[in-house]
């Protein structure tokens, strides 16, 4: 659930947590990577200013919180980066309301300057089994979301400068994470990817962003929220479509599902047992074919990826079976797109939705796009 | 002048223990949709919402009984007779996208809502009200058909609906209570939509645009953003995707009602059969045991005056004859409760194919929903930012933000 983080300020001090995770160590370098990037080192200044409005949001799809930082007025440096604090390794998966970053709320609105340390990955020391899904998707994004979010975060409305790094750090943090609750950016919070675990993570991000920038971005995100949204009626209308030719027996790619068992091998249980579970009978089975395919990406994805970035419910849930009936179609990620392992959530969800995506052509404006987005906030 | 009397009683029960009582339905005459003539233009093309009805059951177990009503039969016919209504609105021309949603879905430009007063395979019953986004109360009206036969004789396989009749003419209500408004009017509603939607998605932005009088429900515009509001041109692009998000509800419905009407046809068949055998049964057996009656106090009577033997033997034979048809009329009440056990059967067993259709796409439909409220709440949120970092103007949140996404503006249900 979305929070509000208040823009608790404060110049990180004792930084003492490591970055336990790999990912968060790996992003912080990746996302905070922009000067000011101290992973690791104390923060002292806690002067970044953070903006005065922090926003937390729910990603569609049980995507996690996200946090977006705003600009700050543009104090001096940013605060450094305060590292994840290691008694924060709640397996609840809420996260700390924001940590301490640097800033104080109330002074900034709009054009950050500098933003301090980037932080250090946060204690992605989330226990428990959720550490299945997200724990794999935490190698990869999670990590940079940790370390990166930090950095946005703590820079606060610095969302600038780490600019797009920072705040889709934290978001990026948040959504690999597969965890609720990162914290605003603006609370500096440390959104730090993992349950729990933005507690203390400041630091900066860098630069300033000008107003027509922080809209373009903003537009950015909400053309690939949109887009997630497209996708998602694509695929409920396929599924309707799916059923609607099953009922008139068309039952065309029909064979891979059993629909006298919900989700048998037809993979993607959910959606295969057809009308009411006995397609078989009257050319159900074409639904049942199709969506198994459908699931059959998730887990090719997730394989290629390596990172295990199937989202662990998408490739979990749906993984096993679909690959009968699945297989071909837009599992592939072309040649030059990289593992997005510093994908903030833009990127992400421009990612996920090219990779659900089944047509062709769409698919491959979302990948266009998804470079867009890579080049310009790289 | 007794003896008069007497003798047409005699016949009568004579007539009437022969059991001659006939009730007969005759086809009717069919009411078509009134269809355009010539293409409206398209910004006085109002959308349509018709909700889903009302299923108006009873709570009462007796009543459910009395009135033949099976609970999830109703609540299925909630969702398969707006999707008629819509169906026939479509198909006249008249109105720009006509969707079915979810009751409690937010203004689009007319919204159609019912309540199902009674529905056998005998008769509909429905009260109609239809309400602009201005919240002007258009009208409310009860619409009531009985079936028309020829639909259950059709053994084809898409047969007329037997209350066509119904929705064509609210239809032709409809459109002629648009017909009867100002090309600005409809202008108004259309743009008082728009401003709905947008005031929803980002009140701070909008909500000078409109007034409420909250006493009337009414919308007024009281003035008119810029066309190229950069705000309002992403509010468009939302707005598309409300659109999207309904239609595929609505296919949810389309399918629903496709699936659901080859059986519900089949149900309403078989309970017009079986309520006009019960009905007729009811009538027989009350008309046997009056007429039985009768003739025994005629044949009283006319015994009590008859001198000759014809006359004794024919009182005797109208005692006899009525004891006999009161007897038979006893008999017809077992054959009416013979009749409502089968209709009872049918209704359960129609109840059970439903039901299973009535959960999924109710689960179908909240999913959507469950989905949309989160994009909704991020897009509420990115629109925010976007008006803050535009203006410079710091958005005031409430205080306490339920952490719950509001619900999509159109969406809900």
């Amino acid at each position: 659930m979305p929070q509000q983080s208040g823009g608790s300020s404060g110049g990180s001090q004792g930084s003492q947590g490591g970055s336990q995770s790999s990912g968060g160590s790996q992003g912080g370098s990746q996302g905070g990577g922009s000067p000011g990037s101290q992973s690791g080192q104390s923060g002292q200044s806690g002067q970044s200013n953070g903006p005065n409005v922090t926003v937390g949001a729910n990603l569609p799809g049980g995507l996690p919180t996200v946090g977006i930082p705003m600009p700050s007025t543009g104090g001096p440096s940013g605060g450094g980066g305060q590292q994840g604090s290691p008694q924060n390794q709640s397996s609840s998966p809420d996260a700390s309301p924001g940590g301490s970053a640097g800033g104080t709320p109330q002074e900034s609105i709009f054009r950050g300057s500098s933003g301090g340390g980037g932080a250090s990955g946060a204690q992605s020391q989330s226990a428990g089994g959720a550490s299945g899904g997200g724990g794999s998707a935490g190698g990869g994004s999670a990590g940079g979301g940790g370390a990166a979010g930090g950095g946005a975060a703590g820079g606060g409305g610095a969302a600038g400068g780490g600019g797009a790094a920072g705040g889709g750090g934290a978001a990026g943090g948040g959504a690999a994470g597969g965890m609720p609750n990162a914290g605003g950016g603006a609370s500096g919070g440390g959104a730090g990817g993992y349950p729990s675990s933005g507690g203390s993570n400041g630091g900066g991000g860098g630069g300033g962003m000008t107003t027509g920038e922080r809209t373009a971005q903003i537009d950015h995100e909400l053309d690939a929220s949109l887009g997630v949204f497209d996708g998602r009626i694509r695929d409920e209308q396929a599924t309707i479509a799916g059923q609607r030719g099953g009922r008139n027996g068309s039952g065309a790619g029909g064979g891979a599902g059993n629909e006298n068992e919900p989700g048998g091998s037809g993979g993607n249980g959910g959606n295969s047992t057809g009308k009411n579970g006995n397609g078989g009978n009257d050319g159900q089975g074409g639904a049942a074919g199709g969506r198994g395919g459908a699931s059959g990406q998730g887990q090719g994805q997730g394989e290629g990826e390596g990172n295990g970035r199937g989202d662990g419910k998408q490739g979990g849930g749906g993984g096993v079976g679909g690959g009968a009936g699945g297989g071909a179609g837009p599992n592939t990620v072309p040649a030059d797109i990289p593992d997005g392992s510093d994908d903030d959530i833009v990127a992400r969800q421009l990612r996920e939705a090219a990779q659900k995506e089944t047509d062709p052509e769409l698919r491959e404006k979302l990948w266009q796009e998804y470079r867009d987005y890579k080049k310009n906030t790289g | 002048m007794n003896r008069s009397i007497a003798l047409v009683v005699l016949a009568a029960a004579a007539f009437g223990s022969a059991g001659c009582v006939t009730h007969e339905t005759r086809p009717q005459a069919q009411i078509k949709a009134i269809q355009a003539s010539q293409e409206i233009p398209q910004d006085q093309l109002l959308d349509v919402a018709v909700k889903l009805f009302d299923d108006n059951v009873p709570k009462d177990e007796k009543t459910l009984e009395k009135e033949h009503i099976f609970p999830e039969v109703r609540k299925a016919e909630a969702r398969y007779f707006p999707m008629q209504i819509r169906n026939t609105l479509e198909g006249t021309g008249h109105w720009g996208q006509v969707r079915v949603v979810p009751a409690d879905a937010a203004a689009l430009d007319v919204q159609v809502s019912g309540k199902i007063m009674e529905s056998t395979g005998q008769l509909l019953r429905i009260d109609m009200t239809v309400v602009d986004a201005t919240g002007r109360l258009w009208f409310k009206r009860e619409y009531q058909q009985t079936a028309d036969t020829r639909s259950y004789k059709d053994q084809s396989g898409q047969p007329r609906d037997p209350f066509q009749n119904l929705y064509s003419t609210f239809a032709n209500d409809l459109l002629a209570y648009r017909q009867q408004m100002q090309v600005a009017d409809l202008e108004t509603i259309r743009r008082v939509s728009e401003l709905r939607f947008a005031q929803d998605l980002a009140p701070y932005a909008f909500e000078s645009y409109l007034t409420q009088d909250k006493k009337k429900a009414t919308y007024q515009v009281v003035r008119l953003p810029a066309d190229d509001d950069p705000l309002l041109v992403r509010m468009d692009r939302i707005r598309e995707r409300d659109y999207a998000l309904i239609d595929t509800v609505n296919e949810h419905y389309s399918l629903f009602a496709e699936n659901m009407s080859e059986p519900y046809t089949n149900w309403r068949r078989y309970s017009y059969a079986e309520l006009e055998a019960e009905d007729e049964a009811k009538r027989s057996a009350l008309t046997r045991k009056l007429l039985g009656a009768a003739a025994i106090v005629g044949g009283l009577v006319v015994g009590s005056e008859a001198n000759t033997y014809a006359g004794q033997a024919a009182a005797t034979g109208a005692i006899f004859g009525g004891a006999y048809a009161i007897k038979s009329g006893f008999d017809k009440g077992a054959e009416v409760k013979m009749h409502s056990d089968s209709l009872k059967q049918l209704g359960e067993s129609f109840q059970a194919e439903v039901q299973p259709m009535v959960v999924e796409v109710e689960g179908r439909t909240l999913q959507l929903k469950g989905t949309a409220e989160e994009q909704y709440h991020e897009w509420r949120r990115l629109l925010k930012e976007l008006y803050e970092n535009e203006t410079g103007v710091p958005v005031q949140t409430p205080a306490a933000a339920p952490p719950a996404a509001p619900a999509a503006p159109n969406s809900g249900g």
